[in-house]
């Protein structure tokens, strides 16, 4: 894109949709690696409960 | 005799306003604790570079150039984009992603007030600003300082001086622009919706890699953002790792304060009179204000069409609190559910929303400079 020319309204419509598409995009891939992370490295509940009989 | 006087004449009166709007930038910082840290030296800044005759910016006399330390601060610092990534490790250190990790979806919110960086591109547009200032423009509404120095500079745009102004006067303005958008946007009874906090504990694990599967995951999406989201993740890797308390302190307060207080001051050489006191710098701070707005609507808003598909209400507001701005934006959320019902406690909920609006504020940066440089 021409950086030093202003762009035409169709131009920077896509960019919003693109735009926030990309992000949401993203945001979906970092919920779904939190989501994994908490599922993998959450302590089970066998191991809570031993550690609360000690 | 005549040469200790001769200066007053080349005083100018667009000079004499920068004295005042330093001033008041100054006066900000001091009585109203507007962003102390960074309004004081740009306005001190501001005072020191429309002296007449200013050698602290570099200027032609008698044919001789003389460099000026605030443009070698500013090559060495802000046009090589070094400040803003070395404030983003201090700003990564100070942030608790807790309640972000604790409920993921919160990062929606942090998507969805995004919106305001979009719609202020395609209003920066229309009203004439070319691509790369319209863009620039646009990211005021990243709420984020570094990311807007960030992405004003790799542009090359020609109002870096009135968008970093906008950007942290803005932030520092939030608790007044946010409410009554807010309360526009909601109802009562949509103020009053009540959210659970289960605060799980995260492990110490996730918190580790999560700052480092970020990365890679924004880094492969929008390698534009690499540098950004890769120096706030830095930053909160120091101080999740257990291992380096002393970097995170440091990294939290002395780099932090140190590269504040040369940015702010840095920043002001592009506040030379003739170059900011121009129609376009007022159309920039309303534009400032407009990202604003509509990212606190697009967070809100999206709020409220998640209420249609999920069984378990959200409050609204917390969408507010998506925007970079922390922890202002989530205090703001947090004080009007308290007024509507003083048991609806949401600064749990809005923190981890707040959280999620510094890295999507980062990862919009990117995504748009992939969208634009080509």
């Amino acid at each position: 894109m021409n950086l030093e020319a202003v762009a035409p309204l169709n131009d920077t419509l896509g960019i919003l949709g693109l735009g926030m598409l990309g992000i949401f995009i993203v945001t979906a891939a970092i919920i779904l690696v939190i989501t994994l992370l908490n599922l993998l490295t959450a302590p089970s509940k066998k191991k809570r409960q031993s550690g609360g009989q000690q | 005799m005549d040469a200790i006087f001769q200066n007053f004449s080349n005083l100018t009166w667009q000079q004499a306003v920068m004295w005042a709007i330093g001033g008041i930038l100054i006066y900000l910082a001091i009585k109203e604790d507007m962003e102390p840290a960074l309004l004081l030296p740009m306005g001190f800044g501001a005072i020191l570079v429309n002296i007449p005759m200013s050698g602290a910016i570099t200027q032609v006399i008698n044919g001789a150039t003389e460099v000026g330390v605030l443009n070698v601060l500013f090559d060495g610092g802000i046009a090589n984009e070094l400040f803003p990534l070395l404030l983003f490790i201090g700003i990564g250190a100070m942030i608790d992603f807790e309640p972000l990790l604790t409920n993921p979806k919160l990062m929606l919110f942090g998507a969805a007030a995004q919106f305001g960086i979009f719609f202020t591109l395609v209003a920066a547009s229309l009203l004439g600003f070319p691509l790369k200032d319209a863009a620039s423009i646009a990211i005021i509404g990243a709420a984020d300082g570094p990311t807007s120095i960030f992405v004003a500079n790799y542009l090359h745009s020609n109002y870096l001086g009135p968008i970093i102004i906008a950007a942290y006067s803005y932030m520092a303005l939030v608790p007044i622009v946010q409410p009554p958008i807010i309360k526009l946007l909601t109802t009562k009874h949509e103020r009053r919706i009540r959210m659970e906090y289960t605060g799980n504990n995260v492990s110490k694990m996730t918190k580790i890699l999560f700052p480092i599967l970020v990365t890679v995951i924004a880094g492969i999406f929008a390698p534009r953002s690499v540098a950004l989201v890769g120096f706030l993740m830095f930053g909160n890797l120091i101080r999740e790792c257990g291992v380096l308390g002393s970097l995170s302190d440091t990294a939290q307060k002395v780099l932090a304060n140190l590269i504040t207080l040369l940015l702010g001051l840095t920043v002001a050489a592009n506040m030379q009179a003739e170059a900011f006191l121009t129609l376009r710098t007022l159309m920039i701070l309303g534009l400032g204000l407009v990202a604003f707005i509509f990212d606190t609507a697009g967070g809100v808003l999206f709020g409220k069409v998640m209420n249609l598909f999920v069984k378990k209400k959200v409050n609204p507001m917390i969408g507010a609190a998506g925007i970079s701005a922390f922890p202002m934006a989530s205090r703001v959320v947090h004080k009007i559910g308290l007024s509507e019902d003083n048991q609806n406690h949401l600064l749990m909920h809005a923190a981890g929303a707040n959280v999620a609006g510094q890295i999507a504020s980062v990862i919009a940066g990117g995504v748009l400079l992939s969208l634009i440089v080509k």
